[in-house]
């Protein structure tokens, strides 16, 4: 397996995807390329990609022979000349070579798209992208760095209980951008309700109130289709975090091209739809009841839903998300933010000026006391 | 004129009916007026000293007047309201106190309030003060009287202004001041209490949403879910009728003097032209 840099056909210098206008910019020359030049140099990387793998895996198999005969004999020196020859898969751990100046990347198991320690270049790890690990669609950054910078930093300015002086522009410029794997499931519900509604009139007859109730005995049942349901395909991905920046536009979802990569980071998913979508059924169930009970007008009713998933299918989509690790001085933690790299909205837990926060409550307090007073004093 | 020619009659009635001997009395300490002769020395000294404990408390004055001599057409509260006046009682500019005054006469007890003594003796009060002293009365305890009357004054002036509290014209039932608004210290308390909890769910709400407490998981299923309905049924089962009472009007009943209050403070002009409240009962 090799890495892939994206290199200007113009000067050789790399390119790497440029969000605000969705094209492809040289920064050595400045020349821009179109969608269509690239994609089709991307599937040029991604068949040779391929074909190294098939090759890789032939030589694999012959050696595997070799070794079921000669395995007593295993030569540890042998094993290690092997290894730094060329990559190898070593637990969580996987060894590149850079393919502008040859040094070597290290990098994590699920981890497509890099850049390189020495030189700086945008890596794409196609052969990491073997087609069962392939994504279907990609939703590519629409919010380049420094807007997202600037979105970071007007989010954190508008939380009044953030200690002043707490984020600093330069430290934020850290920020990376990285592809997370996803799966967007649109399943198909038989969904049911049965229950009894009320209908009720109230009659006013000089002395007695009068309550008229019919009883009805209430059936609806639908074929609920349920779109966009997403769930992470990375195993060590934070839940909180991940759902806290949903929805992404997924209707602006392209064919994917590792293209889109090219001067971010990527990781490749590590769980099955299956391991990832296994909850999904009773999320959505729980939904059956208050959408089957919209088209009721009953002045009250109860009853219970039921629900069986007739179809479900997974698209595995590379999600755009800024991320960033916070560390301040003095904090013990660090603080980890992720920003949706299409909408801006931004999650992560926040420092608190506790004085401050103190301070408002109380004052808050104070001002509610006053309207009590006042009320209680003109009012009553 | 009129009204003076009348104060100068009833002044002359006071003078007779109470002894010319008591007119120097006034302008002294002394605040216990035994011209019936009700008192032991012992019962006026320890009045005497109940009324110095008062004042001091209260900064208001207490009176206790009494009197056995006929005095003709002129009524307890005239005499009580005059004789309060008249030898100027009270300690501060509005003379606020009150005078207890039995009647030994017209076998009356009376209570004449002024100044902001109205203000804390209202109707209701001085019903439950009356009661407190009347049976006293009847066993011929005079002095326990005068003390439970003036022992019920005091806890009323340290209970303050009840809220709602009013003064109207006892004669035309018309309303004089707004009424009375006051928090009580339990009503502060409870109010302080459920602001300062406001205070602390603030902090709470705050930390759980910058500490990310609680689910950040949001799918919009209206805006994502196409529903394709197979089946709707409405089938009808049953009628069900209940009745009930309606409960009576509120508002009906209440009662009491002026406006059905029970907070208000009878006021009437005495011959002076000054204002007082008040009011006796037969013993």
């Amino acid at each position: 397996m090799a890495g892939v840099t994206y290199k200007c056909p113009n000067c050789g210098s790399y390119i790497a995807f440029n969000p605000d206008n969705q094209k492809w910019k040289c920064d050595s020359c400045g020349s821009v390329y179109e969608e269509k030049t690239l994609l089709a140099k991307a599937e040029e990387y991604q068949r040779e990609a391929d074909a190294e793998n098939a090759q890789m895996n032939r030589e694999q198999d012959a050696h595997n022979h070799a070794g079921q005969d000669h395995a007593q004999f295993a030569d540890a020196a042998q094993q290690q000349a092997d290894e730094s020859a060329c990559e190898v898969e070593n637990g969580a751990q996987v060894v590149y070579h850079c393919p502008s100046c040859g040094s070597e990347i290290m990098t994590d198991e699920t981890t497509v798209a890099t850049h390189c320690y020495y030189c700086h270049n945008p890596v794409v790890l196609a052969g990491k992208l073997t087609p069962d690990m392939r994504p279907e669609q990609v939703l590519p950054f629409t919010i380049g760095k420094e807007k997202a910078i600037d979105q970071f930093m007007r989010w954190v300015s508008k939380k009044i209980f953030v200690p002043k002086g707490f984020f600093a522009r330069d430290q934020v410029k850290q920020m990376e951008g990285v592809y997370y794997p996803h799966f967007v499931t649109r399943c198909v519900v038989d969904g049911r309700y049965e229950g009894e509604g009320l209908r009720t009139t109230v009659a006013d007859s000089g002395q007695w109130i009068i309550t008229t109730t019919e009883h009805y005995a209430v059936t609806r049942r639908a074929d609920i289709t349920f779109s966009n349901v997403m769930r992470p395909a990375l195993k060590s991905t934070d839940r909180k975090l991940s759902d806290g920046i949903h929805p992404f536009p997924l209707e602006a979802v392209k064919p994917f091209s590792g293209a889109y990569l090219s001067g971010f980071l990527a990781e490749r998913r590590d769980l099955t739809a299956e391991e990832a979508t296994a909850d999904v059924e009773s999320e959505l169930s729980g939904y059956v009841t208050p959408l089957l009970t919209q088209t009721l007008h009953y002045t009250s009713y109860s009853g219970s839903s039921s629900a069986q998933m007739m179809d479900k299918q997974c698209r595995y989509v590379m999600l755009p998300t800024w991320v960033l690790t916070y560390q301040k001085g003095g904090e013990k933690e660090p603080y980890y933010y992720v920003m949706n790299g299409s909408t801006g909205e931004v999650c992560g837990k926040l420092p608190i000026n506790r004085g401050k926060l103190r301070l408002y409550a109380l004052g808050l307090s104070a001002l509610l006391f006053a309207g009590y007073c006042a009320a209680a004093y003109f009012l009553f | 004129m009129k009204l003076a020619k009348r104060f100068l009659a009833l002044a002359a009635a006071v003078w007779l009916a109470l002894g010319a001997g008591w007119a120097m009395a006034a302008a002294t300490e002394e605040r216990v007026f035994d011209s019936a002769n009700l008192f032991s020395a012992t019962e006026a000294k320890t009045i005497r000293a109940a009324i110095a404990d008062f004042q001091k408390a209260a900064g208001m004055d207490f009176v206790v007047l009494t009197s056995s001599q006929s005095h003709g057409s002129t009524t307890t509260a005239q005499i009580a309201d005059d004789y309060y006046d008249q030898y100027g009682f009270g300690l501060d500019a509005e003379h606020s106190g009150a005078l207890y005054y039995i009647d030994m006469s017209a076998r009356e007890e009376y209570l004449s309030t002024t100044g902001a003594m109205i203000d804390y003796i209202t109707d209701s009060r001085l019903e439950s003060a009356l009661d407190a002293s009347n049976p006293n009365l009847k066993l011929g305890r005079y002095a326990d009287a005068a003390l439970a009357m003036l022992g019920k004054v005091r806890q009323y002036v340290q209970a303050g202004i009840p809220e709602g509290q009013y003064r109207y014209d006892v004669l035309t039932g018309q309303r004089l001041t707004a009424r009375h608004k006051a928090l009580t210290g339990t009503e502060m308390l409870v109010g302080g209490a459920l602001c300062l909890a406001v205070g602390l769910v603030f902090i709470g709400v705050v930390k759980g949403r910058y500490k990310l407490k609680g689910s950040t998981y949001r799918y919009q299923y209206a805006n994502n879910a196409d529903v394709q309905m197979t089946e709707s049924r409405d089938d009808y089962l049953r009628t069900t009728v209940t009745r009930t009472r309606k409960a009576p009007p509120p508002g009906a009943g209440g009662g009491g003097r002026g406006f059905g209050g029970g907070g208000g403070s009878g006021v009437h002009v005495g011959g002076g032209g000054v204002s007082h409240g008040g009011g006796g009962r037969g013993v």
